[in-house]
């Protein structure tokens, strides 16, 4: 007995003993990324909200063009805070979001400074940048109609039509709280006003057949699942599942689905936008000007169109074949900015309604 | 008459010194008794430094909320209250039954695969709940391996010939949750039942009672107060968990305060949410401390004889099987065996990304170096009470443990100003006495991040470590002052000794969390920084969660390892207590 | 186990040569004095305005029921406890003060549990040199296996506490206590945990080992035969407070009041009056101490201070119970129907309801006035 306890003692230690070593590397590996922050570096720091998978080539090819070596930091809800919080110190150079509403949020918060860039201004249609140069769009993501190829004839449907009765348990949809689907009830409050809104959303609710919940790739594994016929989701997610870039799986779920470019009765399309704005107090801002103007160069918008599916925002740059498939976009006439005004009624609408219950 | 008056009671300590009962004996003598030692001081850092997020909330819910109230009474509350309430007595039933029965099973029992099955019941614990909200969605989705085989079996052609339930309900996030929180339960219960004498299921077993009776009668009210620690931290990561639950569409109270924040900006209501929901927990954790304030099981020096295990058929042992192998299962092997199918799939098609290995690295060591942190400081404000218990350090001691009771990512957007403001005094600082500044080193070096988890993962290891001090009899601290250690040399030549397994069990709990956490790990992370979890969220978020499986898998089997390290700690922790008790039953006259 | 102990142990108890002791003589035993200490547990007082002195080589048995505070005393004497009020002094210097407070491990006293207290994941002989540490290593194994030695435990140096029989870890205890030479030691109910046969044995020893040491100690017992067994000097205690100090012959028979006389003895309480310095009671009439008051009094008497006596008071049988070499009978005094208990032996076959004639020396009686009865 005392010989099998000290053994325990003497194995106890070792660990103890490895532990500690293991404690020290950590220590020494916590504070070797700030080596990298020196301003004036070739480099520049990005707090982005889009995914490193999709930011990655753009890198890549930008580093490879430049030497400017980008610093990432990959986060989701909280990234104004942060900047905010960090204030004059803050590390940030640009800050990239993919939802409209979040890009507004943080110039409000007057955590953007203005950018003057020919190549920019030229790049950028108006309405999809700041008239002051606080903001400025990259790309462009259709909010689509998925509907299920075998079992639904539509080939066309208006994004009213979803309220139509003859839907009724046959609709699925995400949350009505995620962004995507918070811009579209604003941008339907835009056009029709908040009562008939109301209406619209509460035929949608009637008509779903399953919680408001998952994502939006979720709604063509459902149809394909034939939990539902008709569903809502963006552009991107066809490319992302078609391309087979999703995995095999992924492929049969989006052959599963017809889709259909929806448009408002005016006959135009809702969309969100992907965008990046210069951080107030950037340390780098030359060089983070260069990856913007990057960003909406040829080669930029081209690695934005084929890695993330999306519609670039310069006129003429080639867009992915599984994207140009589904149609010329007409995109909504209605600025960005308005949109993003009425998000805060289109919450509180979905949360009054009960949509996601 | 006098004849029936001599004493004849043996003498014990009267009450333990320093939870004295009776009447207040003024408000100050009572808080200060004692006095003041170094360790109090210490503790009273500590819970300062972790109520930093709570403060900076507490500025931001005063901010003001707008109209925000009567819209969430009127519309969310009466469904999201309802919600939540079922999500906890669903995944607090689940998860006390399922951790405290087979907590017993393998306690109380020998029966074929126990051996094996005692460990493996820990395995769910390296299953973050995203993961498998994600992963069964997959099995059992109408096109999912399941339902096809069934349909293919039945020779159905059409999913909807055959219509099974939605795992994306509330009865399905509550299954999911107790097969995976269950192991907070069979931790806490099965040290527990270790610990009792094998007398009283004796005594009870004689008074009639059968193996059923037993269970019920005896075992379950001895384990209440570790079914109470247990289950309150399943419970609180049930609730506080954003994750998975949105995307199985179960819309709780933490949603609406996300809702509230995210959607409207609406930062101050948020957190008068989040407060609010922090007072209830707050409410029912002392409603529960109070109804069991009179039942203290302290370790004494000398105990009975522990329990031994009883042998059963052949069939009621492959029933006991059954039931200790059904959780570990339904929360580790079929998520994991779905991982591993899909990681193989995933590296035929694209290969093994570079980055895994920097991303476990950085997983491993922010994880580490919070566990080792979370240990030092859980152990002085559990020795600072175990030195002085007075309400003031058990007060102290209760408030260090608060971080675990708010969702992660209000945790972490509370600990955002406050780190930054200390970046910015420190930078202010460097720059004063060494001519150039730090930045913002906190952000910069992991600092912010590591200062997250040892926030929110304080509880457990105060929480472990508290149960392992109860565990040494107070004598043992006399004897040892008495022969000349003071008191940082009793906890390094006696406490320490006698509650390494509590040590060990209690960081690897933290450890594990920590490699699971994600809302805290994504927000204050440094620049180029990706871990496990941050890699496997963003890859779920771009719709390609598939292509995480290989970090997910990488979560769960570094959280493996420590789970095999508890179940190897717990054995030894079973001997040590028993060393301490085993005694010549000839020779105990009491 | 136990046989071989208790072969071994006349030996023990037996003085040895001083090259045998394992704590070099030189040092003077300690010298504690206790002065006007008060405690209190939330509204509780546990130790009330409490005095006490230990002289060198004394052994002070602290007798009290469950509760009375002498487990109390004894750990703010070796300091895990802090007084609210008085003072503590060992060997002269001022341990614990209105200012000062010496932490138990600079004190200088050895502590025994009723548990005993080994540390379960140290061997026996690292027990015992647990509080050898100002010391190098082997000098401090050499006194603990000296110290275990003298218990007679070295061959079970390198086993663990659990692997030992209850006796053999009170010894254990003791020996941890002894070795690293206190001023004096402090033993809470260290023999209670014995069974009845071990617990004689055990107690002889250790007490012989101390007086042998010539070591101060302060010992708490709830048990009056073992405090009068060990005790150079008993202090009875009630409620956190000493209510008699003295001899164990003082105490038995000179009890300061009627709960000291009901502590050490079953003892019969009847009432009387006291006029004129005489007592008139049911059982006759006694002369009153001197300074009696007159009025009502409890007279005590010890059922073996009642004896068959041709010319005494009669009594009638009620009930007899066998005890071996004498037999406890149940009386019924006439007039007030009141039952005493009496030890006799040698009374032949009675019958229930039989009067018999019962005489008291009045040496014997002890007389309290009536407020200190309760």
């Amino acid at each position: 007995m005392p010989f099998a306890l000290s053994r325990v003692r003497t194995v106890l230690r070792c660990s103890a003993h490895g532990f500690l070593r293991v404690a020290m590397f950590v220590f020494a590996m916590g504070f070797m990324p700030i080596q990298g922050l020196q301003a004036g570096a070739q480099e520049l720091n990005l707090y982005t909200v889009r995914e490193p998978g999709l930011i990655k080539p753009l890198i890549a090819a930008f580093t490879g063009k430049t030497g400017i070596k980008v610093n990432t930091v990959f986060m989701n809800d909280g990234l104004a805070e942060r900047v905010e919080a960090e204030g004059v110190r803050s590390p940030a150079d640009l800050m990239m979001t993919v939802d409209i509403a979040k890009l507004l949020e943080i110039v409000d918060k007057g955590l953007a400074q203005p950018v003057r860039s020919a190549a920019l201004e030229a790049a950028i249609p108006a309405q999809l940048r700041d008239p002051e140069g606080r903001w400025f769009a990259l790309s462009l993501r259709a909010r689509l109609i998925y509907a299920a190829k075998t079992r639904v004839d539509a080939k066309a449907m208006t994004y009213e039509d979803l309220a139509d009765p003859k839907w009724k348990g046959r609709i699925c949809i995400r949350s009505g709280q995620h962004p995507y689907n918070t811009a579209l009830i604003a941008a339907y409050i835009a056009h029709h006003g908040e009562a008939a809104a109301e209406v619209w959303l509460r035929g949608i609710k009637a008509n779903l057949a399953r919680k408001a919940t998952g994502g939006d790739r979720e709604v063509a594994r459902d149809i394909m699942g034939e939990l539902c016929d008709v569903g809502v989701g963006n552009s991107y997610y066809v490319g992302l599942m078609r391309s087979g870039a999703g995995g095999p799986d992924q492929e049969k779920w989006g052959q599963a689905i017809r889709v259909l470019l929806p448009a408002f009765s005016n006959g135009h399309t809702h969309v969100n936008a992907s965008g990046v704005v210069l951080a107030k107090y950037a340390p780098n801002p030359a060089q983070a000007i260069r990856f913007m103007e990057f960003l909406v160069s040829d080669e930029g918008q081209k690695i934005i169109a084929e890695a993330n599916f999306e519609y670039p925002v310069k006129a003429g740059a080639p867009m992915s074949p599984f994207i140009a498939e589904l149609g010329e976009l007409k995109p909504d006439h209605l600025s960005l900015a308005e949109i993003a005004k009425n998000r805060k009624a289109a919450s509180l609408l979905a949360e009054r309604i009960g949509f996601d219950q | 008459m006098s004849l029936d008056q001599r004493p004849s009671q043996p003498a014990e300590w009267p009450i333990h010194p320093s939870r004295g009962i009776g009447a207040p004996f003024g408000f100050v003598g009572r808080f200060m008794r004692g006095g003041f030692s170094g360790w109090t001081v210490a503790s009273a850092v500590i819970a300062c430094v972790v109520m930093m997020p709570l403060l900076a909330l507490l500025v931001l819910g005063l901010g003001g909320s707008g109209d925000l109230w009567p819209h969430l009474m009127a519309y969310v509350l009466p469904e999201a209250i309802g919600t939540t309430l079922l999500l906890l007595v669903g995944v607090g039933l689940m998860v006390t039954t399922i951790g405290t029965l087979t907590a017993w099973l393998v306690t109380a029992y020998d029966f074929a695969g126990r051996r094996w099955l005692e460990w493996a019941l820990l395995l769910p614990l390296a299953m973050p709940t995203y993961i498998i909200a994600y992963s069964y969605l997959d099995l059992l989705h109408p096109i999912g391996p399941l339902q096809s085989g069934l349909r293919h079996l039945l020779g159905l052609s059409s999913p909807r010939d055959l219509l099974l339930p939605d795992i994306r309900s509330l009865g399905g996030c509550v299954l999911l949750f107790g097969f995976v929180l269950y192991p907070y339960v069979y931790i806490a219960t099965r040290a527990m039942f270790h610990m009792q004498v094998a007398s009283l299921v004796e005594v009870a077993h004689t008074l009639g009672a059968g193996r059923l009776g037993v269970f019920f009668r005896v075992a379950l009210p001895l384990a209440r107060p570790a079914i109470a620690v247990g289950a309150s931290l399943a419970l609180m990561e049930a609730v506080n968990d954003v994750g998975a639950s949105e995307f199985l569409g179960v819309r709780t109270i933490t949603l609406s305060i996300y809702t509230t924040w995210i959607n409207r900006s609406n930062l101050g209501g948020a957190a008068q949410i989040a407060l609010l929901m922090l007072l209830v927990i707050m409410v029912l954790v002392g409603v529960e401390r109070y109804a069991r304030r009179h039942q203290r099981y302290v370790g004494n020096a000398r105990q009975g004889r522990r329990l031994s295990r009883q042998n059963l058929s052949p069939l009621a042992g492959f029933m006991a099987f059954a039931a200790c192998a059904m959780p570990v299962v339904a929360g580790f092997v079929l998520p994991v065996a779905y991982l591993v199918v899909e990681a193989v799939t995933r590296l035929r098609l694209f290969g093994l990304s570079d980055d895994i290995i920097s991303q476990t690295l950085h997983s491993v060591g922010v994880a580490a170096l919070a566990t080792v942190i979370a240990l030092v400081l859980g152990l002085v404000l559990t020795f600072t009470v175990r030195q002085n218990s007075n309400p003031l350090t058990r007060l102290l001691q209760r408030l260090a443990s608060f971080g675990y009771a708010v969702p992660g990512t209000v945790l972490a957007l509370g600990l955002l100003s406050p780190l930054a403001g200390l970046d910015h005094g420190l930078d202010a600082l460097s720059l004063a006495l060494l001519g150039h500044g730090s930045g913002l080193f906190l952000f910069a070096s992991g600092g912010a991040l590591v200062t997250a988890y040892v926030v929110r993962f304080l509880t457990m290891s105060v929480g472990g470590l508290e149960t392992g001090f109860q565990r040494i009899p107070p004598s043992l601290d006399q004897a040892g002052r008495t022969l000349g250690a003071n008191p940082l040399g009793l906890l390094w030549r006696v406490h320490l000794p006698l509650i390494r397994p509590a040590v060990l069990s209690a960081g690897l709990l933290v450890f594990v969390d920590c490699m699971k956490e994600l809302p805290a790990t994504l927000l204050l992370r440094p620049l180029n920084f990706e871990t496990l979890a941050t890699h496997v969220y963003g890859e779920a978020s771009r719709g390609t969660y598939e292509d995480g499986s290989i970090a997910a898998l990488a979560i769960v089997l570094f959280g493996l390892v420590p789970v095999m390290l508890i179940a190897g700690f717990g054995k030894n922790s079973q001997t040590m207590p028993q060393s301490a008790a085993k005694t010549d039953r000839t020779e105990t006259g009491s | 186990m136990r046989a071989s102990f208790l072969r071994s142990s006349t030996a023990d108890t037996a003085v040895l040569p001083d090259e045998e002791r394992w704590l070099p003589r030189g040092r003077c035993a300690g010298f504690l004095v206790i002065e006007n200490v008060r405690h209190h547990y939330g509204a509780l007082p546990a130790i009330d305005n409490v005095s006490l002195t230990v002289a060198p080589g004394e052994i002070v048995c602290l007798l009290g029921a469950s509760g009375c505070g002498k487990s109390t005393l004894l750990r703010l004497i070796a300091g895990v406890e802090r007084p609210e009020q008085g003072r503590i002094l060992l060997d002269g210097r001022e341990v614990c003060g209105s200012a000062s407070f010496v932490p138990p491990e600079q004190r200088g006293v050895g502590l025994v549990f009723q548990d005993y207290a080994l540390f379960p994941h140290l061997s026996v002989a690292e027990n015992v040199m647990f509080g050898l540490r100002h010391m190098p290593k082997e000098h401090a194994r050499a006194l603990a296996m000296r110290a275990l030695t003298r218990v007679s435990l070295a061959r079970y140096a390198d086993d663990y506490p659990h692997m030992l029989s209850g006796g053999e870890q009170q010894r254990v205890a003791l020996a941890r206590a002894l070795a690293p030479r206190p001023s004096v030691i402090l033993m809470d109910e260290p023999f209670s945990n014995l069974d009845q046969r071990l617990r004689e044995t055990i107690r002889e020893q250790t007490i012989a080992l101390l007086r042998d040491e010539g070591i101060s100690a302060v010992v708490v017992t709830h048990d009056p035969e073992e405090a009068m067994q060990i005790a150079d000097s008993i202090a009875l205690m009630h409620a956190g407070r000493i209510v008699q100090t003295g001899t164990p012959e003082q105490l038995y028979n000179h009890p300061a009041s009627l709960f000291v006389a009901r502590f050490f003895c079953d003892v019969n309480e009847v009432e009387a009056v006291c006029r004129n310095g005489q007592i008139d009671s049911s059982l006759g009439r006694f002369p009153a101490p001197l300074a009696m008051p007159d009025g009502p009094c409890v007279l005590c008497i010890r059922p073996q201070a009642i004896a068959s006596d041709r010319d005494g008071v009669p009594v009638e049988f009620v009930s007899r119970q066998f005890l071996g070499h004498d037999d406890r009978l149940r009386l019924r005094i006439p007039g007030t129907g009141q039952i005493i208990h009496a030890r006799m032996s040698d009374v032949g076959p009675l019958k229930t309801g039989q009067v018999l004639s019962v005489g008291i020396a009045p040496e014997s009686v002890m007389v309290f006035a009536d407020e200190a009865k309760g």
